[in-house]
């Protein structure tokens, strides 16, 4: 008997609690990055070098889950070069999964608003697996589709590895939507990996300010920050 | 407060590190110096978002990457100025 109430005791405090996953990053040099402007490889270096110190967090909540930086870095002056490692990190942005949509929290939006886009999808499932923290994990690929608008299209590829035994849909970054939590996530040469998985966290957040607030599709944000770019040239 | 075209890191740092105070007190060449200056980091800017781009990163990846080149340049060219 006693055994039965704690068990259900435990069944039902695990509800109330969230999951958190810690992800690290990793940026790796390109080929197509070796033979560019001085500063901007200069950059590149610094961001690789200094990218171990980043730390991502992702909380799950039942209704839905938000993605966001926890940084390690000092705050100074001469930080502006180490910033670099979140930027070529590829970091959305606070993202917020919620009712089958992602939110991505960018201060280049203006105020209450944000990018509102679907799920990823377009995932192809593979059999291949590997362990990550004890979890058997399968790989997913993917392709993020980048058009410069001066004729040029990037297809970087994406591999995701998520895991069945923790049944939930949602990953870092933005990438989501597969049959399982995605441990690692590398899109083009920057990977995202899981550190440290807590399933029972007290980290929480509210999701409710989203459904007031105003979104803007991804595209006409583009448009928006490039039509802004091109006015600088005059 | 000076304002700077879409970049999410942008405005974070613009906000920290170039407030009006430090603008204040100074000459109508100066001001011109700044004009000047601006409009050159400006130009500065709009090459370092094309060619982030030309590298294939998004739209979002090259606008923040780009003020970084901005205010690089704005800060170098105050510390000369000053």
């Amino acid at each position: 008997m006693l055994f039965v109430t704690i068990f259900f005791l435990n069944i039902s405090l695990a509800q109330k609690r969230n999951i958190n996953i810690q992800y690290s990053v990793q940026i790796y040099d390109e080929e197509i990055m070796k033979n560019i402007d001085p500063e901007f490889r200069r950059m590149f270096v610094s961001a690789i070098s200094t990218a171990h110190l980043l730390s991502y967090n992702l909380i799950i909540t039942k209704k839905g889950s938000k993605f966001y930086e926890q940084s390690a870095l000092p705050n100074s002056d001469a930080d502006i070069f180490m910033k670099s490692s979140t930027i070529f990190s590829g970091y959305m942005g606070i993202t917020y999964q919620y009712l089958d949509n992602l939110y991505f929290d960018k201060k280049n939006t203006g105020n209450d608003l944000m990018v509102k886009e679907p799920l990823k999808s377009n995932w192809k499932l593979h059999d291949e697996t590997k362990m990550i923290d004890n979890y058997l994990c399968y790989k997913a690929t993917n392709v993020n589709v980048v058009d410069n608008r001066s004729g040029k299209i990037f297809n970087h590829p994406v591999i995701a590895w998520y895991c069945p035994k923790l049944p939930f849909n949602y990953g870092p970054n933005g990438y989501s939507n597969l049959p399982g939590l995605i441990l690692e996530l590398q899109v083009r040469n920057v990977v995202f990996g899981a550190k440290k998985i807590d399933l029972n966290s007290e980290l929480d957040f509210d999701f409710s300010f989203l459904e007031r607030v105003k979104t803007i599709s991804r595209g006409e944000l583009d448009k928006k920050i490039d039509d802004e770019m091109q006015l600088l040239k005059r | 407060m000076i304002a700077f075209v879409g970049s999410s890191m942008a405005n974070d740092i613009a906000e920290k590190e170039i407030s009006v105070e430090n603008l204040q007190n100074i000459s109508v060449q100066e001001v011109e110096s700044s004009n000047l200056l601006y409009e050159n980091c400006n130009l500065v800017k709009f090459r370092a978002y094309n060619l982030a781009r030309d590298l294939g990163y998004s739209v979002d990846t090259a606008s923040d990457y780009s003020y970084i080149y901005y205010f690089n340049c704005v800060s170098n060219n105050l510390k000369h100025m000053g």
